[in-house]
């Protein structure tokens, strides 16, 4: 008698625990991104201005614009990044777009928001090969950039200031009106019946449960291969925390505009999208899943592209 | 440096260090009261952060709570993200206001610690939670598809689908919450373990099973942690401390601000005890500075230096100056220079010892004029400092002038010559001036005292008197003429002004009398007037007199039905007496003439001298004609009577013109040109007679103006001729000359006087033209007369003062001379007596002349002038011709036989030649000879004769030897 009625809850729970998560439209899993995003519009300027600048570099030939590719998707579609030198970096760099929606950067998570973010790529050997310090001392140089920061920033030209304005730069780039947000926003027609499946699949089969929220994951950590070993050379948060229990644990990447992204994962391992989902289904739900299920939720993958922000020209400050 | 501690002192009162004081607590309070306020809000802000923490903590253990089912971690990170912005906020706070900070820097970081150990097991608890949520679902999964698998073997689906289904509920008990026996469930997965290579599922089951525990112990133990990490606990903890230290905080701060409000309200006490002493100071004051502002006396205060700072309004008043003129100014620009350099050195002097100074200063005002002031100059000292000075002024000016005009009206109250009385109310007399003891003998103590008696001269004294003191009560003036009696009893005719004095109250004080002796006046008056009427010569009523009369008279004989007789008297020759003899024996004349003509007069008849030498009697009433003729033959009796001037015995008559009112005119002009008319009448009529004014006379003064404009023609129309009346030598009965005279026969006229118009031609200027005439013809004759060898000596001609006068007459003269070719001294020139006596440095010239062209010069009618005899000498004459109205009685008249013996024998002392005129018989002929006159004229030989006549009786005189 006991056990039916443990059965009777537990069945009950797991199915109400899933209704939520499968049912009710109004209580989508996924949030649209909204279309706009309250930004000061000159840091937004000196920002780009900086973004495409080598000069943060150590030998004045890596932007952030280098990797971090605007007209495509936001990443450069390399397993790993090329730095100054030629060098190769140790990691897929991640798409710039949305990133202002997730919980913390970097693969890793080590970087509290896009501010802390900036340092990172300037002072990694690999990548710039700077000191946010060097930099500042060669921006100050620049008469155009003097002028910018002292009328933005009452102490002038500082890593912080230079953070800053990368950092609002990086928070305009988003990509709304997507045909999923669109779908979301209750236009039916924006989604093919083949991605409407997928996304149900994307529910059901659990995958929503890490790649949720606004930016479709970007806001937790999760271990890289729950279900078969990983065989990452990234040790992940480990590096940062150094608890056994955070090896080859890294932050959910969020999976907007994942079409434009690949090479996908921290490594670039999968180099489609299909092979991703494939990998995730193995690695982290531990399911079999069939290709037409595969197929189907790639299509709704696809459907999460969208519009590529069209910042002004920073005109006024190229004189 | 006194100076200014002394400036500081007396600049810092009491009033304002307390209001100082006063506006410092306000600041203070204000400061206090924004410190507060801010606390408050401080306080309010942290509580409110602090309830938001608390609220956040408790969601985020709930987040803990939601285990094994799906959660938007989006809302997890808006819950962390919300947190961290409280802290961050209270963190700000803390570090903006650390000394006020009640929440403590601990409490907030202890927060902060514990909210980061959560964080940190949050994330862990996500990732677990993802893993068993994703798990349980997939072992739900697994467990179907072995059911579904070994549905058709009872057995293995008894063995490994119950187990499955056992271990799936084993693990499903993790949802309510219970306890999972993880041994038993170990068990159970060893059961089914051997099926794992049967089939896919049962192996994935397996797997899936163990990670599941695997993670549930893991999240387990998330969970244990969590509940250690005691956030909410941490974040009411600090809540209430900072509640704690807030209410002490308060408490303090009301404490604080009481102590302010307090003194505070001391102060506003003490203010307002200050303001009332101040206002009543102030009311005193401004009560002094009123009673120094309205003063009537000029008060001005100077600094230290003497430069004005204060003046009132009588300053202006008097000074003339306006007081911003002044301020600044030293109170010498009033100096009028008057006083001396030592005058303000002795005030300095003691004013420099410190001491009020007193003295009449006499200033200048800003027009200039002086006035004087009594003024009190007096130090003020401060602290034993000379601090200002102040002087106290009066002007005394007015009082000044008035005692100078009190001066001056008592020197004229002592020295006019008026008389003053000043009376009493009740018109007794307080005081006399000398002047009024000289006019009236009285001394000042004999009437002093009394009432003046305002007139002595009437019997109706009291009336006047009364009278006059009436008019006095309405008007306060009476001026009238009376009459007083002196001491002596003589009456003085007196202007009398009496003047009444009233005081404020207009009741009478005083009276003053200023009596002006009018006798000097009126005798001046009476001399005025005799002068104005009066001729000063003879004393005579004058012309004035006469019209101004005549009327009267003439009325009083009107309303009397009277006649009045009107004398008109003129001398004869009078102008000859005055022109010869000189003006003071012709005023002599006149003045004993006028006293002889009185005397025959009645004596209410009026003799008037009406001209030079002109009288006129009034007679009133005239009784008759005859009685007239009688006063006029009277008069000319007295006139004829010799009249001796100085060594002169001279005579002279009169003729006299008389016309009856109103008979002969009824008013003064007509009467006196009437009698005007008689009077040359009488004197045509030979003078020294009188006629009567009749008609005919005024006709003749018209036929004069008729004779007048015909002698005008008379040349043009050949009517005048020159006849020759020959001139004898008794002796030898031989025509020795012949005279020309002038006969005018005009048609209407007949044969006129000679007499007659050879006066209208003198008169009228004709004679000078008649004169030339004359000559020519009388030349153009003698030459005749020569050439016929008649033998007559020499044509004498007459030549009239008025012909004299003519400057061209010399040219003329001998013009005419040359033109007829006469010898001059062929020509006697017949002169005036009158003519010599005008003595004229040219008169001498012309006879001087006239002598050396060889002329002869005789005078004709001599006798009847008054040659002074003396002068004659020094004169060149020839001849003289006695008047035939002294040969004319010889020898009869023995007054005549005198004056003629005496005219020869004066001649011929002189040596000049005698010729008689108007020889009419042999009896005369044989006097003149007798006496030694040669020469003679007269009808005796013969009247003056025409051209041919003469020719004919000369022709028929060279016959006869």
């Amino acid at each position: 008698m006991r056990v039916f009625v443990i059965k009777a809850v537990v069945s009950a729970i797991c199915i109400s625990c899933f209704m939520t998560v499968l049912c009710g439209s109004g209580n989508e899993p996924i949030k649209p991104i909204p279309s706009t995003i309250e930004t000061d519009k000159k840091k937004v300027l000196l920002g780009k201005k900086l973004f495409n600048d080598p000069i943060l570099s150590k030998d004045g030939t890596i932007a952030c614009s280098s990797c971090h590719i605007l007209q495509d998707g936001g990443d450069d579609n390399m397993k790993f990044s090329f730095g100054i030198g030629g060098k190769e970096g140790a990691i897929n760099s991640p798409t710039i777009y949305n990133s202002v929606f997730n919980f913390r950067q970097f693969w890793d998570g080590r970087a509290k928001d896009l501010k802390d973010q900036v340092h990172g790529p300037v002072e990694n050997p690999v990548e710039m090969g700077n000191q946010m310090h060097s930099a500042v001392e060669a921006i100050r140089k620049e008469q155009s950039y003097l002028k910018l920061f002292e009328d933005l920033y009452p102490d002038g030209v500082t890593p912080e200031n230079i953070a800053d304005a990368i950092a609002e730069f990086e928070k305009s780039l988003i990509t709304p009106d997507s045909p999923f947000d669109k779908y979301l926003k209750g236009d039916e027609n924006a989604l093919s019946p083949q991605a409407k499946r997928g996304y149900w699949l994307f529910k059901s089969k659990g995958c929503v449960t890490c790649h949720h929220g606004i930016n479709i994951g970007g806001n937790l950590y999760n271990k890289f291969g729950i279900f078969k070993e990983s065989n990452s050379t990234n040790l992940g948060r480990y590096i940062v925390t150094k608890r056994e229990e955070d090896r080859f644990v890294f932050r959910v990447p969020p999976l907007r505009n994942a079409d434009l992204t690949a090479p996908y994962m921290h490594d670039g391992r999968a180099t489609t999208l299909r092979e991703a989902v494939v990998i995730m289904t193995q690695y982290q739900l531990g399911r079999h899943m069939e290709p037409e299920e595969i197929d189907d939720i790639v299509k709704f993958l696809k459907s999460l592209t969208g519009q590529i922000p069209q910042i002004e020209e920073n005109r006024p400050y190229e004189d | 440096m006194k100076t200014k501690k002394r400036f500081w002192t007396k600049r810092i009162s009491s009033f304002e260090l307390v209001l100082v004081g006063f506006v410092l607590v306000l600041i203070l309070l204000f400061v206090y009261q924004q410190k507060i306020n801010r606390d408050v809000q401080h306080y309010t802000d942290s509580i409110y952060e602090l309830d938001r923490l608390y609220e956040l903590s408790h969601d985020i253990d709930h987040y803990f709570v939601q285990t094994y089912r799906f959660i938007d971690y989006d809302r997890i990170l808006d819950t962390q993200s919300n947190f961290e912005k409280s802290i961050a906020k209270l963190r700000m706070d803390t570090v903006s206001v650390s000394q006020y900070n009640y929440l403590g820097d601990q409490n907030l970081q202890k927060i902060e610690r514990l909210y980061l150990q959560k964080i940190a097991l949050m994330e862990d608890f996500k990732t677990y939670n993802t893993r068993i949520t994703n798990g349980i679902y997939l072992l739900h999964d697994l467990r179907m598809d072995i059911h579904e698998y070994y549905k058709n073997n009872i057995d293995k689906e008894m063995h490994i689908f119950y187990s499955a289904d056992k271990i799936f509920f084993m693990l499903g008990q993790m949802f309510i919450g219970s306890e999972i026996d993880q041994d038993a469930i170990i068990e159970d997965i060893k059961k089914i373990e051997g099926y794992t290579g049967e089939y896919k599922s049962v192996s994935n089951f397996v797997i899936s099973s163990k990670q599941l525990l695997q993670d549930n112990t893991a999240l387990a133990n998330i969970l244990r942690q969590n509940k250690n990490l005691h956030l909410s606990a941490a974040i009411a903890n600090a809540g209430s401390e900072l509640k704690r230290y807030y209410k002490k905080d308060y408490r303090n701060g009301s404490t604080v601000s009481n102590f302010f409000f307090l003194s505070g309200v001391l102060m506003l006490l003490s203010l307002y005890m200050m303001y009332r002493r101040m206002r009543k100071t102030n009311i005193d004051l401004s009560s002094f500075r009123y009673a120094i502002e309205n003063s009537d006396n000029v008060i001005v205060l100077t600094d230290a230096d003497r430069n004005i700072i204060y003046t009132n309004d009588a300053f202006e008043y008097h000074s003339g100056y306006k007081k911003d003129e002044v301020m600044g100014k030293n109170p010498n620009i009033l100096s009028s220079g008057v006083h001396t350099d030592e005058f303000y050195r002795d005030m300095n002097k003691v004013l420099d010892a410190g001491k009020e100074w007193k003295g009449v200063l006499i200033n200048k005002r800003k027009n200039g004029s002086l006035f004087y002031e009594k003024s009190s100059i007096i130090p003020i000292f401060v602290d034993n400092e000379l601090s200002q000075y102040l002087a106290i002024k009066l002007d005394i000016t007015d009082y000044i002038e008035q005692q100078q005009k009190l001066q001056q009206s008592a020197i004229i109250y002592e020295t006019i010559e008026d008389g003053i009385l000043i009376l009493d109310r009740y018109k007794k007399v307080i005081s006399a001036n000398s002047s009024f003891s000289q006019i009236f003998g009285y001394s000042q103590e004999e009437i002093i005292g009394f009432e003046p008696r305002i007139n002595d001269s009437f019997e109706g004294d009291r009336l006047l008197s009364s009278r006059i003191w009436s008019a006095l009560a309405i008007k306060e003036r009476w001026a009238g003429r009376i009459t007083n009696k002196n001491k002596n009893g003589k009456m003085i005719p007196i202007w009398l002004t009496i003047v009444v004095v009233k005081d404020f109250s207009d009741i009478v004080k005083n009276y003053i009398a200023i009596y002006t002796n009018l006798e000097e006046i009126i005798e001046m008056e009476e001399k005025a007037d005799f002068l104005a009427y009066h001729d000063s010569l003879t004393h005579l009523p004058n012309r004035a007199y006469f019209e101004k009369s005549i009327e009267y008279i003439f009325e009083f004989a009107r309303n009397n039905q009277q006649k009045v007789s009107v004398f008109f008297i003129d001398l004869d020759r009078f102008k000859v007496i005055n022109d010869t003899l000189g003006h003071n024996i012709g005023d002599e004349i006149l003045k004993q003439l006028a006293v002889r003509i009185k005397k025959v007069l009645a004596k209410d008849d009026l003799l008037i001298r009406f001209g030079g030498d002109e009288f006129i009697a009034i007679c009133y009433p005239m009784q008759d004609r005859q009685k007239a003729a009688n006063y006029a033959q009277n008069i000319l009796t007295v006139i004829k009577e010799p009249i001796a001037v100085l060594d002169y015995s001279l005579n002279t008559t009169a003729s006299i013109g008389i016309a009856i009112y109103p008979d002969d005119g009824r008013d003064q002009d007509t009467i006196v040109k009437h009698a005007d008319i008689a009077m040359y009448h009488a004197k045509e009529k030979g003078k020294d007679n009188y006629k009567y004014y009749t008609k005919q006379l005024s006709v003749d003064v018209q036929s004069r103006l008729y004779l007048e404009q015909e002698l005008k023609n008379a040349t043009l129309k050949e009517e005048l001729s020159v006849y020759y009346q020959p001139q004898y030598d008794f002796k030898s009965g031989k025509i020795v000359g012949a005279e020309a005279l002038l006969r005018w026969s005009n048609p209407l006229l007949g044969n006129v006087d000679t007499e007659q118009f050879i006066q209208i031609a003198e008169e009228t200027g004709m004679i000078v033209n008649i004169g030339y005439f004359v000559m020519e013809k009388a030349f153009e004759e003698f030459s005749k007369w020569e050439s016929m060898g008649l033998g007559v000596g020499r044509i004498a001609v007459n030549i009239s003062s008025v012909q004299f006068r003519q400057k061209d007459l010399m040219k003329n003269f001998k013009n005419i001379i040359e033109k007829i070719g006469i010898s001059p001294k062929n020509i006697e020139i017949e002169i005036t007596e009158r003519y010599i006596m005008e003595y004229s440095i040219s008169n001498i010239n012309i006879l001087d002349e006239l002598r050396r062209m060889g002329c002869k010069i005789s005078v004709d009618d001599f006798g009847t002038g008054y040659s002074s005899l003396g002068y004659m000498k020094t004169l060149a004459i020839n001849a003289i011709k006695i008047d035939k109205s002294f040969i004319s009685d010889i020898p009869n008249d023995i007054h005549n036989v005198e004056v003629s013996k005496a005219i020869i024998a004066l001649a011929e002392s002189l040596n000049y030649d005698v010729i008689a005129e108007g020889v009419e018989n042999q009896q005369q002929v044989d006097f003149l000879i007798e006496n030694g006159c040669r020469y003679g004229q007269g009808y005796m030989y013969s009247p003056p004769l025409g051209s041919d006549a003469f020719i004919a009786f000369a022709k028929s005189k060279l016959k006869k030897p």
